[in-house]
């Protein structure tokens, strides 16, 4: 057996804290050890070629690379190692970066933990044996969940190129925040002309499949072999026979709350979201319709010219097969009337939140692109934008930014101040975020051309006054109290995730943050990737964006899964669980704790019953390896064997 | 003061005897710390508080040889800890289990007492040399409104109320003492505090959101910058006129003072007409309980509750009209 120590400095990054030169030394009198060096990089070019020439020069059989966390380069190495022709999991990664050099500032201490480090890795080496990765069939269908700007992007991208897409989208009709907007900044292009093609596209592609009215509801499988529930749920309109011809909303005589337009306004409790609504067919909700609640109605399967209605249609579950998974599932705005007494909370009709108040500008809208009060339908006058209500706000735990409150609030005065020339608008801001393309110029207009108003401070109180409103605020610059007469004021409500978000990023196993915002895999460096393998993120359900943001992301994801799905089978890990069938008592404890569904009975030549892993299945998680009573389905690569051997080394 | 007869009272004109008006904590015996307002310009709050506890069947304990409860003059004038240690020596000698403080200084001034007791060693040995004993101060510091809290439910008080109120629309009024600091008062939300509301609705009259019910109504300026409070005090009035309410319910004595004493000065500095009666959450109770508005003190405030109280009377009518027909 012959080792070999490779000690990396970083630059400074660890020999900043620890004399490497030192550890090398001491690697020279551990057993088995032939060769030992430092690296300057060895994650560079010159670095791995160090390694490589090491190896063969001196016949190494095992390297432990002492370096950086192995989620950071553990594969480079491996690959480095396969050049020089050895088995990659000869090969064992210790850190001395993050959990050594960059935590410690004793030089001495440092050293000889980073020695003891390398220790118990040369340890575990001399243990390893060579793993041999599986093949494993890749189904080339996506699925993306969400059906805002960025999973359609990401859905046209995919189609593109030639692969089945599945667009999955819990509400009747694809389009999501984008469609609710009336304007985009800083170009002003109206947001329904720029999306409404980008839907109708995603409706007739021939690669894409759109699945309204669904939601994801179990993920089973792995990278290249997702096998997916889907729940469509009943809306009790048969979907290929609608025309949507809306008659059904005409007669229905069911009020229900407007979603689509913020609340701003009612509809039907049979509806088409909107006339740009893609598929342009009915939904029914239950719960506001008279057929439902008493019983009797049946309003508008009389009315109904294509014989569309079915109050008998229940919910239906498809579950079908997918390579990859992208999760586009967007945001909501933050519900902020609990976090904000003092802005009534929601209590005064005219405080509206930015989305509302969007729906009012809107020519689509119910108010037809009128301003008006919700209290009293009159033409405001006074309009006050509050920014950052639910963001950059510790004391309601919202402390991070919307990102994109700044330029819809200038947008937003620029409309106003069209729609009504006599308006006066009033924007109390904390800062002015503006660093998009084009943005900073864009508030200049606000301010210059259409003369909002910008003052510097947050509103303390609003409350009634006259049948107007009070504002109550401080202008921080002037070190005045303000108060302003106002007869609408807009709230820039934060960014919330999605409703259920959480909760469907624990059935695809992926990690997301206190927020339930979806965590990326690296922040710079794999922005669309997560750490399942095979699901990527788009748009805001990964936090806070604006629409170039989002789009440009769900093309990355796209172009993730393009490449992915290039490839006809897909390398499995060999770091997968192996039970010791001789010793198996077949409990089947294994079976029950383990999530992938990876182990399956088998019986033996003697007729006993044991348990076996699907190695395609398996994921290498351990879960299985510490249930086992009798111990014996150890995990290659982090046999019980490798980790007592660590263990022994680091306490001797 | 009421004695036995109005006892006998209340079993007249009730269905709920006064035991029966108990909330969970109805038969303990709580220890009561006037202070000094309650004893003179808020002397109507404490003879409301007393009546209405009496009409609850709640005994009540008063600390004997009770003394400053180490309002802003003692530690702003004389620095030191005497800020901390003169109420210790209240709650030293309140000895029971709970006490119950009516003005929200007392109760600020107690609770605070109590935070720097439990948080310091040093002022913990300095009041054992004091007292001459290990000082005793963790009894349990309740503000009016958590008192009427504990000891009855929004269903009792109901019950006994008849909807007497009904039809007022009431804007609570919390000032700044009750919740803040948050940390050390530890009670209600200090942006929204609320805990008026369920006994208030209980009486039958309405308490709509009201926005001031915890700003500045100008506190102890009043001596130094007048403008100041009679600025801060208007607009709190001016806002629960706009807003309709009929009366602004408050648990201060300085804040009652602001309002009420001060309001036609208000009226004479910004030429307003305001009348809005600002009444103590004691007294509101009193009338839901059917007691008499005189023997409450309403009729000592500077600003006549008289359209108030007629419209408590027209209901009363109302009702007893409905109830002579039927």
């Amino acid at each position: 057996m012959r080792i070999g120590v490779f000690v990396c400095q970083c630059g400074t990054n660890i020999a900043g804290t620890v004399t490497t030169d030192k550890v090398v030394s001491a690697a020279m009198s551990m057993r088995d050890v032939v060769h030992a060096e430092t690296l300057q990089y060895s994650c560079s070019d010159p670095g791995q070629r160090q390694i490589l020439e090491a190896v063969q020069k001196k016949s190494l059989t095992r390297v432990v690379l002492a370096a950086c966390s192995p989620r950071m380069h553990e594969t480079t190495f491996r690959r480095a190692v396969t050049r020089a022709g050895m088995n990659p999991f000869m090969l064992e990664m210790v850190n001395i970066r993050e959990q050594c050099s960059w935590i410690h500032s004793d030089i001495d201490q440092a050293t000889d933990k980073a020695t003891d480090i390398v220790r118990k890795g040369v340890a575990k080496a001399r243990k390893l044996k060579p793993l041999f990765p599986g093949r494993s069939p890749v189904t080339k269908r996506v699925l993306v969940i969400g059906g805002g700007v960025a999973g359609i992007q990401t859905a046209l991208d995919i189609a593109d190129a030639g692969l089945p897409v599945t667009l999955v989208e819990k509400s009747p009709t694809i389009g999501g925040n984008m469609a609710r907007l009336d304007k985009t900044f800083p170009t002003l292009d109206c947001s329904s002309c720029i999306l409404t093609p980008r839907m109708v596209e995603a409706k007739q592609h021939e690669n894409i499949s759109l699945m309204v009215n669904s939601e994801v509801e179990k993920v089973r499988g792995y990278i290249g072999n997702f096998e997916i529930d889907i729940r469509k749920k009943a809306t009790c309109v048969i979907e290929n026979r609608c025309t949507g011809c809306m008659i059904c909303q005409d007669k229905c005589p069911g009020k229900a709350p407007d979603e689509f337009n913020a609340g701003v306004g009612q509809s039907k409790a049979i509806s088409i979201s909107f006339p740009q609504a893609v598929p342009m067919v009915a939904a029914l909700r239950k719960e506001h319709c008279r057929q439902f609640i008493k019983g009797k109605c049946g309003v508008c399967k009389k009315v109904c010219p294509a014989d569309a209605i079915d109050y008998e249609q229940e919910d239906e579950m498809v579950t079908e097969k997918f390579g990859a998974i992208v999760a586009a599932t967007g945001y909501e705005l933050f519900d902020w009337r609990e976090a904000y007494p003092d802005y009534g909370g929601g209590q005064y009709p005219d405080v509206v939140t930015s989305l509302q108040y969007e729906r009012m500008l809107s020519a689509s809208g119910p108010t037809g692109g009128h301003v008006q009060r919700p209290s009293d339908g009159a033409e405001p006058k006074n309009v006050v934008f509050i920014s950052c209500v639910g963001s950059r706000d510790e004391s309601v735990g919202r402390p991070f930014c919307c990102s994109v409150g700044c330029m819809y609030i200038a947008k937003q005065a620029i409309l106003t101040k069209e729609h009504i020339p006599d308006s006066q608008s009033y924007v109390f801001y904390i800062d002015i975020r503006a660093t998009g393309k084009g943005y900073e110029e864009f508030t200049r207009r606000a301010q210059r051309e259409f003369g909002a108003v910008y003052l510097r401070g947050r509103v303390g109180k609003i409350y009634p006054w006259h049948g107007r409103l009070m504002v109550m605020g401080t202008d921080t610059l002037s070190g005045e109290q303000v108060e302003i007469e106002a007869d609408l004021v807009v709230l820039a409500t934060g960014f919330a995730a999605s409703t259920g978000a959480g909760e469907l990023a624990r059935r695809m196993n992926i990690s997301y943050d206190q927020y339930e915002f979806f965590n990326e895999s690296h922040p710079k460096l794999r922005p669309v990737e997560t750490n399942t393998g095979g699901v990527f993120l788009a748009g805001a359900c990964q936090g806070p964006k604006d629409i170039p943001d989002s789009v440009a992301q769900a093309s990355a994801a796209a172009a993730k899964v393009i490449g992915l799905l290039s490839k006809g089978e897909l390398e499995t890990s060999p770091m997968v669980a192996e039970v010791n069938q001789t010793a198996c008592v077949g409990c089947f404890k294994c079976r029950e704790v383990c999530p992938y569904g990876a182990i399956e009975e088998q019986e033996l030549r003697d007729g006993r019953m044991v348990a076996h892993v699907i190695d395609s299945l398996c994921q290498g998680c351990g879960l299985c390896n510490v249930a086992c009573p009798p111990a014996v389905i150890p995990l290659k690569g982090y046999t019980d064997n490798q980790l007592i051997a660590e263990v022994v080394e680091v306490l001797r | 003061m009421t004695g036995a007869g109005d006892m006998a009272d209340i079993r007249d004109t009730t269905l709920e005897t006064p035991e029966a008006a108990g909330g969970p904590h109805a038969d303990k015996t709580y220890s009561y710390f006037p202070g000094c307002s309650l004893t003179s310009s808020a002397a109507e709050y404490d003879v409301s508080f007393r009546l209405v506890v009496e009409k609850l069947g709640i005994s009540l304990d008063e600390i004997e040889d009770w003394n400053c409860c180490g309002a802003s003059p003692a530690p702003h004038h004389w620095g030191g800890n005497l800020g901390v240690l003169l109420p210790a020596r209240n709650l030293h000698h309140a000895s029971r289990d709970a006490l119950v403080a009516p003005c929200v200084g007392c109760y600020n001034r107690l609770k605070n007492s109590q935070y720097e007791i439990a948080s310091s060693e040093e002022i913990r040995a300095q009041a054992e040399r004091l007292f001459g004993e290990p000082v005793r101060y963790e009894t349990e510091v309740l503000n009016l409104v958590e008192f009427f809290a504990r000891v009855t439910t929004p269903e009792k008080l109901a019950g006994m109320a008849q909807g007497r109120l009904a039809g007022l629309n009431l804007a609570t009024y919390y000032g700044c003492l009750m919740t803040r600091p948050a940390k050390i008062m530890n009670f209600d939300n200090a942006r929204d505090p609320v805990s008026m509301k369920p006994l208030l609705r209980a009486t039958g009259a309405d308490s709509g959101h009201f926005p001031f019910k915890s700003e500045c109504c100008g506190s102890y300026m009043g001596l130094a910058r007048k403008e100041i409070v009679l600025r801060a005090s208007r607009r709190i009035i001016e806002v629960a006129d706009d807003m309709g309410f009929d009366a602004i319910i408050t648990a201060c004595p300085l804040c009652h003072q602001n309002l009420d004493l001060r309001q036609g000065q208000i009226n004479s500095t910004f030429g307003t007409s305001l009348e809005m009666p600002v009444l103590y959450f004691s007294q509101v109770l009193g009338l839901a309980l059917g007691l008499d508005s005189d023997d409450l003190g309403i009729d000592t405030h500077m600003v006549s509750a008289r359209r108030l109280l007629e419209k408590i009377r027209r209901g009363a009518d109302a009702t007893e009209e409905k109830a002579r027909v039927s």
